[in-house]
């Protein structure tokens, strides 16, 4: 079996006595797209910039098909990035950018102008060749910066939040586009983003982060559906997250307590907690359902509460109630289909209810 | 009623300036056109006479090639060190770079007439008083504040990631520094080096230590004709200057574009 394309093995980059990455090792295969994700300041830039050789990791070792790059400086590594603010070279046209990287690496002159002319084709750019990059929109610089990366087609290409400065329209057909011709020339990619949207939409594989630390690394579904702890669970989707106290802790489950609300939670998988301790549950807004409290029997209700707030986003509404029997926890609840039946309102007494196994628990 | 609307006061205002700017200029360009022989405004008749004195005066022809000569070894000398003093500043973030940047002020704080002296005193020791060369060296040092200046405003407004996206396109450091740090600082290098030109050409009281009955530059030559009488020669050759002035401004639209370097972006 060959090398994995990317392997970053225990990499710590501390700044001073800060920690900006610590301890993250992972591996990717050839042709695979990464999204590392996170809140700001969580270090994706700065593992971003170790890959690519801009600074040297404190400790660890990053290889590169197997071969250790740490003594091999950047015009070296065999690596295409988009930068976050693109850096393409000013005082070129668009042409001159993207046949850079060809003329630098020695390919031979004669095939220059082919491959330039395929990657305009492939980032549709085709006729703005000759215009400065001043001259361009920013989506076209966007592409012209992606054609840079990609035109000698290195072993990696590193995004770092190329897409953050668009408006959302022009963002989402970005990440599209960018999928698109990822899977088409088949080149490893790690991409950097604080949008969870993006990271689901575009990766076969996301990594979270925190405080310079890798919290999970799995697909975009695993990561949603089965998050590693409370930090992943509240940062994808929203979730609302409740600490609770175990009462009691058995092979069937656990007996939970959150303001005066006592219940027997079943679990799927193994949490070895003490009784006495607290555990944080995350619930997903969208997996609440809701009723007004008048609406005859329903078939079950967890808690009450009464509608704090409505947001009305179009395609869905989302409702804070507020629940003093949870100790006056806030609950945020998605209702995905507003259109089919009339809005609760502002002050509405409800009744909350869940499934037992959407309810993730997670020790603190 | 409307009195004056903000428009025309702006418009007053900023006629008045342009006028106070330009009336040096305009007074002794007109003078130089005078017939009579006395250097007056507003000139009496209109000639050219003064101008075919100035244009044959072999002495004064001489000392124009001098200051040309000057300010090319100026030049020559001083765009490449500020350019790399300026480039390093910015780049290593050194130490004392305060400290630097004071020091390289330095020749700029002092009275013109103690460097001059200093200069002298130099170079006479070295042996070379009385050459020319000696003067443009003298002028680069004085002026380089400028060029460092001009050259750091460029290189501060340089996306850091500009270099590190060629080393990322396979570029090694002298490439990278040839194909995309110099150009990119290249309006900067321009435009410092007009400066320390134009500087040069109109350099005085440096030339009038440095120089001797020899090698008189322009300035020093047109000082030395005032000393017996005024005339309006004088006016013409000024004229000169402000061609030679106006000639860098065109030059740096041409090869920079003066919006570049007026852009706030
Ligand atoms: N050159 C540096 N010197 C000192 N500290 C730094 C330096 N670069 C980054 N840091 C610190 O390291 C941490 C991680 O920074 P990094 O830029 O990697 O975050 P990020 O995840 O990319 O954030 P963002 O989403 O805002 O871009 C931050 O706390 C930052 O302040
Ligand atoms: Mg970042």
């Amino acid at each position: 079996m060959s090398a994995p394309m990317v392997k970053v093995e225990q990499v710590a980059k501390r700044f001073g006595e800060a920690a900006a990455v610590a301890d993250v090792s992972f591996s990717l295969e050839r042709g695979r797209f990464l999204t590392i994700l996170g809140p700001s300041g969580s270090g994706k830039t700065t593992l971003l910039r170790m890959i690519a050789g801009f600074i040297d990791p404190s400790a660890g070792e990053i290889f590169l098909k197997g071969q250790p790059v740490s003594a091999m400086p950047v015009h070296k590594r065999s690596i295409g990035m988009v930068f976050q603010r693109l850096a393409l070279f000013p005082h070129l046209t668009a042409w001159e950018n993207v046949a850079y990287p060809l003329k630098m690496r020695r390919f031979d002159p004669r095939e220059i102008p082919d491959r330039v002319a395929r990657f305009f084709r492939i980032v549709k750019l085709d006729g703005l060749e000759k215009r400065r990059i001043h001259e361009l929109s920013g989506g076209q610089q966007q592409r012209v910066a992606i054609a840079r990366a990609l035109v000698f087609e290195p072993d990696l290409v590193l995004l770092d939040e190329p897409l953050a400065a668009l408006d959302r329209k022009l963002r989402e057909e970005m990440q599209v586009e960018f999928r698109r011709i990822q899977l088409d020339l088949g080149v490893t990619t790690i991409n950097v983003t604080h949008d969870q949207r993006e990271a689901l939409v575009m990766s076969d594989e996301i990594m979270v982060m925190d405080h310079g630390r890798m919290l999970q690394l799995a697909p975009p579904a695993e990561v949603y559906r089965a998050p590693a702890n409370a930090f992943v669970a509240g940062f994808l989707g929203l979730t609302n997250l409740l600490r609770a106290r175990v009462l009691q802790a058995d092979g069937s489950g656990l007996r939970l307590q959150a303001g005066d609300r006592e219940w027997h939670q079943p679990m799927s998988r193994q949490l070895t907690v003490q009784p006495g301790t607290w555990v944080d549950c995350a619930l997903r807004a969208e997996r609440v359902r809701i009723v007004a409290a008048d609406a005859g029997p329903g078939t079950g209700e967890k808690a009450r509460g009464e509608v704090h707030d409505v947001l009305f986003e179009g395609d869905r509404v989302v409702y804070e109630v507020r629940a003093p029997a949870l100790g006056d926890a806030v609950v945020r609840v998605i209702d995905r289909a507003p259109e089919r039946h009339r809005l609760l309102e502002r002050g509405r007494a409800v009744c909350l209810d869940w499934d037992d196994t959407d309810l993730l628990v997670f020790a603190v | 009623m409307k009195l004056l609307s903000p428009r025309a006061v702006f418009a007053a205002i900023v006629g008045f300036n342009l006028v106070a700017l330009a009336l040096p200029t305009l007074v002794i360009l007109g003078a130089s056109f005078t017939e009579g022989n006395m250097i007056v405004f507003p000139p009496e008749g209109f000639s050219l006479r003064w101008y075919e004195k100035v244009l044959g005066s072999e002495s004064l022809q001489e000392a124009f090639g001098r200051s040309l000569w000057v300010s090319l070894i100026c030049t020559a000398a001083g765009v490449p060190a500020g350019a790399l003093a300026a480039l390093g500043m910015a780049r290593f973030r050194l130490r004392f770079s305060g400290v630097l940047q004071i020091y390289l002020l330095l020749p700029f704080t002092i009275p013109l007439i103690a460097s001059g002296i200093g200069l002298m005193l130099f170079f006479g020791e070295i042996g070379v008083l009385g050459e020319l060369w000696p003067v443009g060296i003298a002028c680069a040092v004085i002026n380089l504040p400028f060029m460092i200046w001009a050259v750091l405003a460029s290189v501060n407004g340089l996306d850091p990631d500009l270099e590190n996206a060629a080393a990322n396109c396979g570029a090694p450091p002298v490439q990278t520094f040839l194909t995309v740090t110099l150009p990119a600082v290249m309006p900067g290098v321009i435009t410092g080096g007009l400066i320390l030109f134009v500087l040069a050409f109109n350099e005085f009281l440096v030339s009038l230590l440095l120089t001797d009955a020899h090698t008189v530059t322009l300035p020093v030559s047109i000082y030395n004709s005032i000393r017996s009488i005024i005339t309006p020669d004088l006016a013409a050759v000024s004229v000169v200057y402000i061609v030679v002035a106006g000639l860098a401004i065109v030059l740096l639209d041409r090869i920079v574009g003066l919006e570049v370097f007026l852009r706030s972006k």
